[in-house]
C-alpha cells in the first residue's frame, strides 16, 4: 500500500523531502535534530523512512547502466574539438621560441624520415601501439627529495613517469596496484592514490 | 524475487572509486594542470569524470545520441574556462552543474521523443533467465516512473541516490535554492514510492 500525505501537512512534506538525505546521514546536526523529533511521534514518516531503504535497493539495481560509453572514443572526438595554441592563458610566443620551435621541428622530421628509412620492413607488438599511455596513479613527494632518492623508489616498485610535475608538485605514475601500496607507504611520499576506478591493474 | 541478493552483493563489493571517482586532492592536482594547458592531465580528468558524467547525463536527457555531446561540450568547457573555478564549491559541483544546463539546453534544443531503447540490456553473467527477465521488466517500470518525472526532478533524483550529493550541494548543481530541492525530492520520492509499493508486493521483499 502506498501512502499519499497530504500536501497540507507541512511538516510531513518537510521530514519527507529530507528522509534520503536524513537515511544517508547527509544533514546537519539540527535538521538531524528536527527530523528524530518528528519520527518519534509520527507513524506515517516512520512507514516512510521504513521504505526509504528498499527504496535505495529498487533505484540500484533497476537504475544501474549497463554500459557507460566509450571513454577512450569520446576523448578523441574531444581533442579533434580543443585548440592547442589557445594555452596556457597569458604566456607570449616570443619570436626566437617560434624560430627555435620550427628547428626542432624540422630535426624531428628528419630523424623521423631517417628512421623510416632505416627501419626494419617487420614491426614488434611493442612498437605497433602509438595510443598515449594511461596514468595509473598520482604522486606527490615530500619536499627536499633527492632525484636518487625518487629514481631507486620508482624503479624498485617497477612505476614509471607518464606526466608531471603539476602545478601543486604531484606526478602521474604508471604503476600496479602493488607499487602503489608499496610507495603509498614509502617515508618520502606524501600521496599516492589511483586514478583509474576499479581494481587497479 | 531471488535476484536481489545476488545483485545487491555485487554492487556493496564495488570499489568506492566506482561510483565517486578519485578524491578532491587528486582533482584538483589535475585541474592545476589543466589551468597550465596541460592535455595530459585534462585527459586523466576526463577519464575520471566520463563514467560519472555519462550516468548523470543518461538518465537527465535519456536521449543515447546526446549524451556524448553534452559530455563532450561540458568537458571542452572545463578546458577553456578551468581559470573561472575559483573553488569555493567542490571541483564535482562545479562540473556537474556545467553538464546539468548543457543537458537541459540540449534537451530544449532537440525536442526529441524519448529514446526507449536508450539502455541496451548488458549480457548480466550473474542471475540466470528469469531473474534477467525480471530485472529487464523492472527497469522498464524504473524507465516508466521517470519518464514521468521533469528532467530538473530526475536530476535531483539521480545527484542524490547515484552521486552521494547532499541537498545543498546538488541546489548549487542545478542553480536553484536548497527547498526547491526538497520539494522536487519531495515529489519525486512520492512518485516512485507509488512503483515500489507496486514492485514490492509484500512489505520488506526488497529489504
Amino acid at each position: 500500500m502506498s501512502t499519499v500525505i497530504p500536501m497540507e501537512h507541512d511538516e510531513h512534506v518537510a521530514v519527507q523531502a529530507l528522509l534520503p538525505w536524513y537515511a544517508r546521514g547527509q544533514l546537519g546536526d539540527a535538521e538531524m535534530a528536527d527530523v528524530q523529533r518528528h519520527l518519534l511521534h509520527c507513524q506515517a514518516c516512520r512507514n516512510e523512512l521504513a521504505a526509504e531503504r528498499p527504496m535505495q535497493t529498487l533505484l540500484n539495481v533497476a537504475g544501474a547502466l549497463p554500459e557507460g560509453g566509450d571513454v577512450e572514443t569520446g576523448l578523441a572526438k574531444l581533442h579533434a574539438r580543443m585548440q592547442p595554441a589557445a594555452k596556457p592563458a597569458g604566456r607570449r610566443w616570443m619570436p626566437w621560441a617560434l624560430g627555435a620551435q620550427g628547428a626542432a621541428c624540422a630535426l624531428l622530421l628528419g630523424l623521423w624520415l631517417q628512421a623510416r628509412q632505416d627501419g626494419p620492413d617487420y614491426q614488434g607488438l611493442s612498437a605497433a601501439g602509438t595510443a598515449p599511455v594511461a596514468a595509473d596513479a598520482l604522486v606527490m613527494f615530500k619536499p627536499g627529495t633527492s632525484e636518487q632518492a625518487l629514481r631507486e623508489l620508482l624503479q624498485a616498485q617497477g612505476a614509471s613517469v607518464v606526466a608531471g610535475p603539476t602545478e601543486t608538485g604531484a606526478w602521474l605514475l604508471r604503476v600496479d596496484a602493488r607499487g602503489l601500496a608499496a610507495l603509498r607507504a614509502a617515508p618520502i611520499v606524501t600521496l599516492a592514490e589511483p586514478l583509474q576506478p576499479g581494481p587497479a591493474r | 524475487m531471488s535476484i536481489w541478493p545476488s545483485i545487491r552483493k555485487k554492487r556493496e563489493a564495488a570499489p568506492a572509486e566506482s561510483r565517486g571517482g578519485a578524491s578532491e586532492a587528486v582533482e584538483l592536482a589535475l585541474l592545476a594542470g589543466v589551468k597550465l594547458g596541460r592535455r595530459a592531465d585534462f585527459d586523466t580528468l576526463y577519464r575520471v569524470y566520463h563514467p560519472r558524467l555519462w550516468r548523470f547525463l543518461t538518465h537527465l536527457m535519456r536521449q543515447s545520441e546526446a549524451i556524448e555531446e553534452a559530455l563532450n561540450d561540458t568537458m571542452l568547457v572545463v578546458w577553456q574556462r578551468a581559470d573561472s573555478f575559483d573553488g569555493r564549491s567542490k571541483l564535482s559541483t562545479w562540473i556537474f552543474g556545467i553538464a546539468y544546463r548543457k543537458g537541459l539546453k540540449m534537451l530544449s534544443r532537440q525536442d526529441l521523443p524519448m529514446d526507449e531503447s536508450e539502455q541496451p540490456e548488458a549480457a548480466d553473467t550473474g542471475p540466470g533467465p528469469e531473474q534477467q527477465l525480471n530485472l529487464m521488466q523492472l527497469r522498464g517500470r524504473l524507465r516508466e516512473a521517470m519518464a514521468d518525472l521533469s528532467p530538473e526532478h530526475r536530476a535531483v533524483v539521480e545527484l542524490c541516490y547515484f552521486h552521494d550529493m547532499a541537498y545543498g550541494e546538488i541546489a548549487e548543481v542545478v542553480g536553484c535554492p536548497p527547498e526547491t530541492v526538497k520539494t522536487r525530492m519531495f515529489y519525486a520520492r512520492r512518485r516512485l514510492r507509488l512503483l515500489l509499493d507496486d514492485l514490492a508486493g509484500q512489505p520488506g521483499e526488497l529489504s
